[in-house]
């Protein structure tokens, strides 16, 4: 291969480190650290204080703990799926880690924040907005799964991609609505515009990345 | 494969249970007027804009609508002293009135306090709770029923 080439590939991938997962890691492993103290069920915490009335109902108290653990789970075995080295040299840990984060996502994640999603802050339109989100992930991960046991990766990996993107708005959501905080925008209409951003661009950035994949898949037949 | 399938199955009627459920629970609440109560926030503290009187006479580069002095005056007066005879008869002159007029304030001004709100941002606001300290109505420990109210 032509070596500018390579370079240029090398830079592409140095780059993408840096800008793009770092950050990505960063905020992930802090959105970790951030949900830990709730498992010591106490109920010292703006969030649980906020909606004290549904924390009442052991179904919504209950669904709240699976989420979290789902979600926090989710987030934490991604950063060891899109690692091409472990994908190489250690298959047996991107299955099992994929395995187990297919299971709970559908079987914890989903669910519970589709039950969640009724009693969402915001409107009418952010309460169909969770909903959208909850059924997405669903349907995202359940494709990536069926794609990859039809041994199609390329399908597995787009699915995948998107599922990736639905659970990653919990940290986009929380960094746009930092930012909109610091920019003195009203607290509730910071968290409804916060919460559609992080959606939507989350989907718009990963039909980006698979459009460029495409492209460049494609290319490689005309050259 | 069947495996599989019947995993699907379990997926699926889990997320139908979660949605049935979520649909009647909120159905009661919205009945009961609890949802109501959610996310309720204290309305933000308006003030009131001072009207402010601007004439002809405030085309300048002074002071607009400069305080007027209050008619009564605080005067602090030194003792007077008209001379001090000291043995080897040297005069001594008393200084002149010192008179030290205090600030005055205008009768109907308000003073407007301002307050700069500093946002402290830490690593724990990074949650999808209210970022400024929420104080809730009644926490889940001061809430008399505890049974779910629905």
């Amino acid at each position: 291969m032509n070596a500018r080439i390579v370079t240029q590939q090398k830079a592409r991938a140095f780059a993408t480190a840096i800008f793009f997962w770092l950050p990505v890691v960063f905020f992930s492993l802090l959105l970790i650290y951030n949900t830990l103290p709730y498992f010591g069920f106490g109920k010292n915490f703006s969030f649980i204080q906020e909606r004290a009335v549904l924390f009442l109902q052991p179904f919504y108290s209950a669904s709240f703990y699976v989420h979290i653990f789902a979600g926090m789970f989710c987030i934490g075995s991604v950063l060891l799926q899109f690692s091409l080295t472990i994908l190489k040299k250690r298959k047996a840990i991107h299955v099992w880690s994929g395995r187990i984060y297919v299971v709970v996502v559908l079987l914890l994640g989903a669910p519970t924040g589709m039950y969640m999603s009724f009693f969402a802050k915001g409107t009418i339109a952010e309460k169909g907005l969770f909903m959208f989100m909850a059924i997405s992930w669903f349907f995202f991960t359940l494709k990536g799964f069926s794609s990859i046991l039809n041994k199609n990766v390329l399908a597995h990996k787009n699915w995948m991609l998107r599922s990736y993107a639905m659970a990653l708005t919990a940290v986009t959501f929380r960094i746009y609505y930092l930012i909109l905080y610091v920019f003195n925008v009203e607290l509730t209409l910071n968290y409804e515009v916060s919460l559609w951003i992080s959606v939507v661009g989350n989907l718009l950035v990963a039909e980006l990345i698979i459009y460029n994949k495409a492209k460049k898949y494609l290319q490689t037949f005309s050259n | 494969m069947k495996a599989f399938t019947t995993a699907l199955y379990v997926c699926g009627l889990l997320m139908l249970v979660a949605t049935v459920m979520g649909a009647i629970d909120y159905t009661n609440a919205q009945k009961k007027g609890t949802i109501k109560k959610l996310y309720k926030e204290e309305t933000p503290v308006v003030v009131k804009p001072i009207n402010k009187e601007i004439d002809y006479e405030d085309f300048s580069r002074g002071e607009i609508n400069r305080p007027e002095p209050i008619t009564t005056k605080r005067k602090n007066v030194s003792k007077r002293v008209d001379s001090i005879k000291i043995e080897n008869d040297a005069v001594i002159q008393p200084k002149k009135e010192k008179i030290r007029e205090e600030p005055t304030a205008k009768e109907n001004e308000i003073v407007e306090k301002k307050v700069s709100k500093k946002k402290n941002i830490s690593y724990k606001n990074f949650s999808r709770g209210p970022i400024e300290k929420f104080e809730p109505a009644s926490s889940i420990d001061t809430v008399e029923n505890k049974s779910w109210q629905y």
